[in-house]
C-alpha cells in the first residue's frame, strides 16, 4: 500500500472517531458522567476570572481543593474564546480523533513500516475502554493518553536524534501539568532501562539524562501540587484521598474478564503474544523495550493500586495497540516462511473478523451506552425547582454520583462529591450520607444534619437505587422535615431545625 | 553499577573556593537556625528532652543532666548557634576528607536545608549532642592519623554506652576494617565480639533498644518521610537521590560503609522516629554527592542539566520553606504559653493536669506543675487525640483501664462517667485550647467534654478567654447540688 493511500486511510479513521464523538455529543442531552459537569464549572471560571476554582465552595466544610490544571485551561480557553459549551463539545472530539494519529506515528517510528502503523492506528482509534470513559464526557483521559503518545515517540526520537529535544520537553511538561500520570511515564521509562540493562544492552547517557529531566519535572510537579495536601492526609495523597469503599468498589471489577472486555479480546492476545517474542528473541531493539516497559508498568501499577483504573486500562488498551505492529510484523514475516503463504489474505481477514468482534463492537457498544441518559428532565426540573427554593449557602444531602451535575445546575453546597482530596476525612463524610440516607431514627440522622449544617435531603433514582431505598425513614410523620417535591422520580425534603 | 567519570573543577583556586564555600555553608546555616529560635514547638522540644530525667540509660541520664544545666543557662542561645555551625563545619570536613570538597560543599547544602537538621539541630538537645557526637567521630575516622583514628575509636567506644547507635557505627566500621585486612583479623573478632556482649547486656538491662530515645507514632513506613505529614523527617527527593548514588558510587573506598550506614539508619527508625536524625546526615552525604555528580559530570544535553539541578535544589528549599510554614501554623500558639506563663505567675496551684499530651511539656515546664502523661510534646504535633489513644493501646503506653477512662473523660457525653473517670485519672484540672476545640481533640462543637463542662458548677472555670480554658474539677459539685 503506497504511502499516500495510508495517510488518506489514517484520516478517514481519524474523521470516523471525531464524526462518531461528536454525533455522541449532539445527540445526547446531557454528559454521560457527573465528573463532566465539573470541567465545566471549572472551564466556565477560568474563562470568567482568569483562574480554576481551587476553593471548592460548593461543599460542605471542604479545604482547598487541588488538581492539575492544564486541561481545565485549555477548556476554559475554547470556552472564553467561543462562549459554547458547544464549543467544548468539539474540542473533546478532536482530541479523540488524534489518539489514532498518535498511534500511527509512534508505530510508525518504532518500525518504519506504514501498513502496521495503520492497523495499530485503527485499533488504537476503537479500544473500548477509551470509548466507554471518554465518549460524550470532558474526560481528561484522552488528552493524556495524546501527549503520552507523543512524549513516548519524541522521547525515542531524541535519543536518536536531538533536534527533537525541544518538542519532548513541550510534550512531556504539558503531560505532567495535566495529570500526575507522568509518574507513570517515569516509572516506564526506568522499567524500560532496566530492562535493556539486563539484556546487557549500553546504557546511552541521552537515556540517563532524559530520565533524569522526566524525573525531576514531575516529582516536582507533583510535591508544588500537592505539597500542602501531603502534609494533610500524608501517603492517602497517592489514592487522591478517596475513601476506602469508594476504593474498594472501583477495584473490584479488575480481574481478567474485565481486563479483556475493557481491551478487547484481540489486543490482550496480540500483546502477549508479542510480549512473549520480545523476552524469547535473541535481538531486541531498545526501544521495544520502552513499549513493553508502558504495558508491564500499567499493569504493575494496577496491581498495586497504585493507579486509577481508568487512566491504568487506557494506557495498557493504547500501548497494546501500538505493539500491534511488533505483533504484525512479526506474523506477516513467519506466514511468509510457512506454507500457508498463499492463504495470508484470508488471516488478514481473520484478524479484521478479531479486531471487529474485539474492538470495535465493544467500543461502538459503549458509545451507545453513554447516549443513555445519566440525567433526565425529571432530575434537571427537581435540581431547578431547589434551586429557586434554597438560598446561597445552603447545603444539600445528594448522591455522589450527582453532586456536580447539581453544583453546576444549582451552585448549592453539597455534602459530598468526588473530589475527596479536599475532605479531611472524607470516609467519615461517605459513611454521614449514607446514614442520612438509611438511617431509621430521627435523633441520629438529625445529629448528622445539624453536624453537616444540611438544609435539604434529595432523594433521586439513582440514589434509591444505590442505598435500596424509596423515602426517607425517619422523616415520617417527623415535625422536622417536609416534602417539597415528589415528580415520582425525585423527592426532595426540607429540614426544618426550629419546628418543636 | 553504572559508573561514570567525574569531570573535577580546575583546582587552580581552590583555596579560595573553599573559603568561599565555608563562608556560606556558615552563613547560610545561621540565617535559618536563626529564622527557627523562639518557635514554640522546637524550644518544646528543647525542654521535653531537658526533662528527661527518668531515662533507663545511666550513662544517657548524666549526659541529659548536662544538657539541661547548660540548656538553663541565659547563653544558650549562644551555644546552639556555635554548635550548629561546628556541627556543620565538622560534617564539611568529614565529607570532604572521604571524597572531596565539592560532595562535601553539596552535601553541607542538602544538610541546612533539611527540616531534620532545622529542627533538631537549632536547640540544645540531646539529640543534636548525639549527632555532634556522630559527626564527630566520622571525621577523627576520616583522617589518616592514626592518634586520631584511636582517639575516634576510643569516643566511639565510650559513646556505644550513650546510644546503641554508636555501638552499630563501631561494628559496622570493625567489621569493614577485618574484611579489608587479615592483620589481627581474630583478635579484633574476639574483642568485637566481647565488646558487643558487653553493650548487650547493659542496654538489656537499661531499657533495651527502644528505650533509649522517646518513642513516636509511627503509622506507616512512610511515616519518615518529611512530605508525609512529619514536622521533622527526611525529604523524600533526598532519599531518592541517595539511593541512586548507591550506583554512582562517589565515596569511592567508602561507599559500602556508607550505604551499610545508610541502612542501619533506616533500620533504626523502627526503633524510634528520632533516629531519622541519624539517617537524615547518611541521606544529605549521598544526596549531596548524587548532586555533585549532577553538576561536574559531562553532559551530552547541557538543557537537560540545568532543569534538572534547578529542579532539585528548588525541591529541597521548597522542603525547607515548607518546614517555617509547618512551624508557622503549628500549635501551640505563643497566646497559649503566655496564659501558661500568667498562670504560673499568680501562683495558681495545681496538683494534676490534664490536656492534649502535645501541652504536657509546656504544663511541666513552664507552669512548674507535675504533668499527667510524663511524655513529650513535639511527637504529638497535629497529631488527633484519638489517633493517639489508638497508638497508645497498641504500643501498651498505658493500661487498658487508663486507656478507656481516658477514653471516657475526654469523649463522653455522660457527667458521671466524666467524673468517675477524672477520679481514677486523679485529674484536677483540664486545660482546654483552641487548637483542641478545632480538631486536635474534638471535632464537634458539643462533644464529649465540651458537652460535660457546661455544668459550670461541676467544672470551674479558671481562666476563660479565647486561647485558653482552665476548668478546676469540683468533684462534690455534684453530691452538693443533690
Amino acid at each position: 500500500m503506497n504511502e499516500k493511500k495510508v495517510y488518506f486511510l489514517l484520516f478517514l479513521v481519524s474523521l470516523s472517531v471525531f464524526i462518531i464523538a461528536l454525533s455522541t455529543f449532539i445527540n445526547a442531552d446531557f454528559f454521560s458522567d457527573d465528573y463532566s459537569y465539573f470541567e465545566l464549572l471549572q472551564a466556565k471560571n477560568i474563562a470568567n476570572t482568569g483562574f480554576p476554582d481551587y476553593n471548592n465552595v460548593l461543599v460542605v466544610a471542604s479545604n482547598r481543593f487541588v488538581f492539575m490544571p492544564l486541561y481545565e485551561y485549555l477548556l476554559g480557553a475554547v470556552f472564553a474564546f467561543f462562549g459554547s459549551v458547544f464549543s467544548l463539545k468539539v474540542l473533546q472530539a478532536l482530541i479523540l480523533a488524534l489518539i489514532p494519529i498518535g498511534v500511527f506515528r509512534l508505530s510508525y517510528e518504532l518500525r518504519g513500516e506504514h501498513f502496521p502503523a495503520l492497523l495499530s492506528a485503527m485499533i488504537g482509534a476503537f479500544v473500548p475502554v477509551i470509548w466507554q470513559l471518554s465518549s460524550n464526557s470532558l474526560s481528561k483521559i484522552p488528552l493524556i493518553i495524546v501527549l503520552m503518545l507523543f512524549s513516548t515517540e519524541f522521547y525515542l526520537k531524541s535519543l536518536a536524534n536531538k533536534k527533537f529535544l525541544g518538542l519532548f520537553y513541550v510534550f512531556f511538561i504539558i503531560l505532567s501539568l495535566t495529570s500526575n500520570v507522568s509518574i507513570l511515564f517515569v516509572c516506564a521509562l526506568v522499567f524500560s532501562i532496566f530492562l535493556s540493562s539486563i539484556d546487557n544492552k549500553k546504557i546511552n547517557s541521552t537515556e540517563i539524562e532524559l530520565l533524569s529531566f522526566c524525573f525531576a519535572v514531575s516529582i516536582f510537579v507533583v510535591i508544588i501540587t500537592y505539597g500542602g495536601q501531603i502534609s494533610n492526609i500524608g501517603t492517602k495523597v497517592i489514592w487522591l484521598n478517596t475513601p476506602s469503599p469508594v476504593l474498594s468498589l472501583e477495584y473490584q471489577d479488575f480481574n481478567l474478564a474485565q481486563l479483556i472486555y475493557s481491551l478487547g479480546i484481540f489486543p490482550m492476545i496480540y500483546g502477549s503474544y508479542s510480549i512473549y517474542l520480545l523476552t524469547m528473541a535473541q535481538e531486541s531493539k531498545k526501544r521495544d523495550y520502552v513499549i513493553m516497559s508502558f504495558v508491564l508498568m500499567g499493569l504493575f501499577l494496577l496491581w498495586l493500586k497504585m493507579v486509577s483504573w481508568k487512566i491504568g486500562f487506557s494506557i495498557l488498551g493504547i500501548y497494546l495497540a501500538v505493539q500491534f505492529t511488533d505483533f504484525f510484523i512479526s506474523l506477516r514475516s513467519s506466514i511468509n516462511k510457512s506454507k500457508i503463504a498463499r492463504f495470508k489474505q484470508h488471516i488478514y481477514y481473520v484478524a479484521i473478523v478479531f479486531f471487529v468482534i474485539g474492538s470495535l463492537v465493544p467500543s461502538l457498544f459503549y458509545v451507545r451506552s453513554s447516549l443513555d441518559k445519566f440525567a433526565d428532565q425529571n432530575l434537571l426540573s427537581a435540581m431547578v425547582f431547589l434551586k429557586e427554593k434554597s438560598e446561597d449557602g445552603q447545603a444539600v444531602a445528594i448522591h455522589p454520583s450527582e453532586s456536580h451535575l447539581f453544583q453546576y445546575i444549582s451552585s448549592r453546597r453539597v455534602v459530598i462529591d468526588s473530589n475527596y482530596i479536599a475532605l479531611v476525612s472524607p470516609e467519615d463524610r461517605y459513611f454521614g450520607l449514607k446514614k442520612i440516607f438509611t438511617e431509621n431514627f430521627e435523633t441520629n440522622a438529625r445529629e448528622i444534619l445539624d453536624e453537616l449544617g444540611v438544609s435539604y435531603v434529595f432523594l433521586t433514582l439513582a440514589t434509591r437505587k444505590d442505598y435500596n431505598i424509596t423515602e426517607l425513614a425517619y422523616a415520617k410523620g417527623s415535625p422536622y422535615f417536609e416534602i417539597i417535591y415528589d415528580d415520582g422520580d425525585n423527592l426532595i425534603y426540607k429540614y426544618d431545625r426550629s419546628s418543636e | 553499577m553504572i559508573y561514570m567519570e567525574f569531570e573535577n573543577v580546575s583546582v587552580g583556586k581552590k583555596k579560595n573556593y573553599f573559603l568561599i564555600a565555608i563562608a556560606l555553608i556558615v552563613l547560610l546555616n545561621s540565617f535559618l537556625i536563626f529564622q527557627t529560635q523562639g518557635n514554640s514547638i522546637i524550644s518544646g522540644f528543647d525542654k521535653k528532652i531537658v526533662m528527661q530525667d527518668d531515662l533507663p540509660n545511666p550513662v544517657l541520664s548524666k549526659f541529659s543532666s548536662f544538657i539541661s544545666l547548660v540548656s538553663n543557662m541565659d547563653v544558650g542561645w549562644l551555644l546552639v548557634f556555635l554548635l550548629s555551625n561546628i556541627f556543620i563545619l565538622l560534617f564539611y570536613f568529614a565529607i570532604s576528607n572521604y571524597s572531596d570538597s565539592n560532595v562535601a560543599f553539596f552535601s553541607s547544602i542538602v544538610l541546612i536545608f533539611s527540616p531534620t537538621h532545622l529542627f533538631f539541630n537549632s536547640s540544645f538537645n540531646l539529640i543534636f549532642l548525639l549527632e555532634l557526637i556522630i559527626v564527630l567521630i566520622f571525621l577523627l575516622f576520616s583522617f589518616k592519623n592514626k592518634i586520631l583514628v584511636s582517639i575516634g575509636f576510643f569516643l566511639l567506644i565510650c559513646a556505644s554506652f550513650l546510644n546503641p547507635v554508636f555501638f552499630i557505627v563501631l561494628a559496622i566500621l570493625t567489621i569493614f576494617s577485618i574484611w579489608r585486612k587479615e592483620e589481627f583479623r581474630k583478635t579484633k573478632l574476639f574483642f568485637l565480639l566481647i565488646f558487643a556482649l558487653c553493650v548487650i547486656a547493659y542496654y538489656i538491662i537499661f531499657g533495651g533498644i527502644k528505650g533509649q530515645l522517646p518513642d513516636y507514632p509511627m503509622h506507616s513506613l512512610l511515616d519518615f518521610l518529611f512530605e508525609f505529614s512529619l514536622i521533622f523527617g527526611v525529604i523524600l527527593i533526598s532519599i531518592i537521590l541517595a539511593v541512586v548514588n548507591f550506583f554512582i558510587g562517589s565515596y569511592k573506598d567508602n561507599q559500602k560503609k556508607i550505604i551499610a550506614l545508610f541502612l542501619m539508619g533506616f533500620a533504626m527508625i523502627f526503633f524510634s522516629l528520632y533516629y531519622v536524625s541519624f539517617l537524615n546526615i547518611v541521606t544529605s552525604a549521598l544526596c549531596g554527592a548524587t548532586i555533585c555528580f549532577i553538576v561536574f559530570r559531562k553532559w551530552e544535553i547541557l538543557t537537560v542539566k540545568v532543569t534538572t539541578f534547578f529542579i532539585i535544589m528548588l525541591l529541597i528549599v521548597y522542603s525547607c520553606a515548607q518546614l517555617f510554614y509547618f512551624l508557622s501554623i503549628a500549635p501551640p500558639s505563643f497566646d497559649v504559653l503566655s496564659e501558661l506563663r500568667n498562670m504560673n505567675e499568680a501562683g495558681v496551684d495545681f496538683s494534676r493536669v490534664i490536656s492534649h499530651p502535645l501541652y504536657e511539656v509546656y504544663i511541666r515546664e513552664i507552669s512548674q506543675n507535675k504533668g499527667f502523661y510524663e511524655i513529650g510534646s513535639s511527637q504529638y504535633l497535629s497529631r488527633d487525640f484519638k489517633d493517639i489513644l489508638s497508638y497508645w493501646n497498641q504500643s501498651a503506653k498505658f493500661d487498658s483501664e487508663t486507656l478507656q477512662n481516658l477514653n471516657n473523660f475526654f469523649y463522653s457525653r455522660s457527667i458521671d462517667k466524666t467524673l468517675n473517670a477524672g477520679k481514677f485519672l486523679e485529674v484536677d484540672y483540664v486545660l482546654i485550647t483552641n487548637e483542641m476545640r478545632n480538631g486536635l481533640t474534638w471535632e464537634k462543637k458539643e462533644e464529649g467534654l465540651l458537652f460535660v463542662i457546661r455544668n459550670k458548677e461541676v467544672f470551674e472555670r479558671l481562666i476563660d478567654d479565647e486561647n485558653i480554658t482552665l476548668i478546676k474539677i469540683n468533684y462534690d459539685g455534684i453530691n452538693s447540688e443533690d
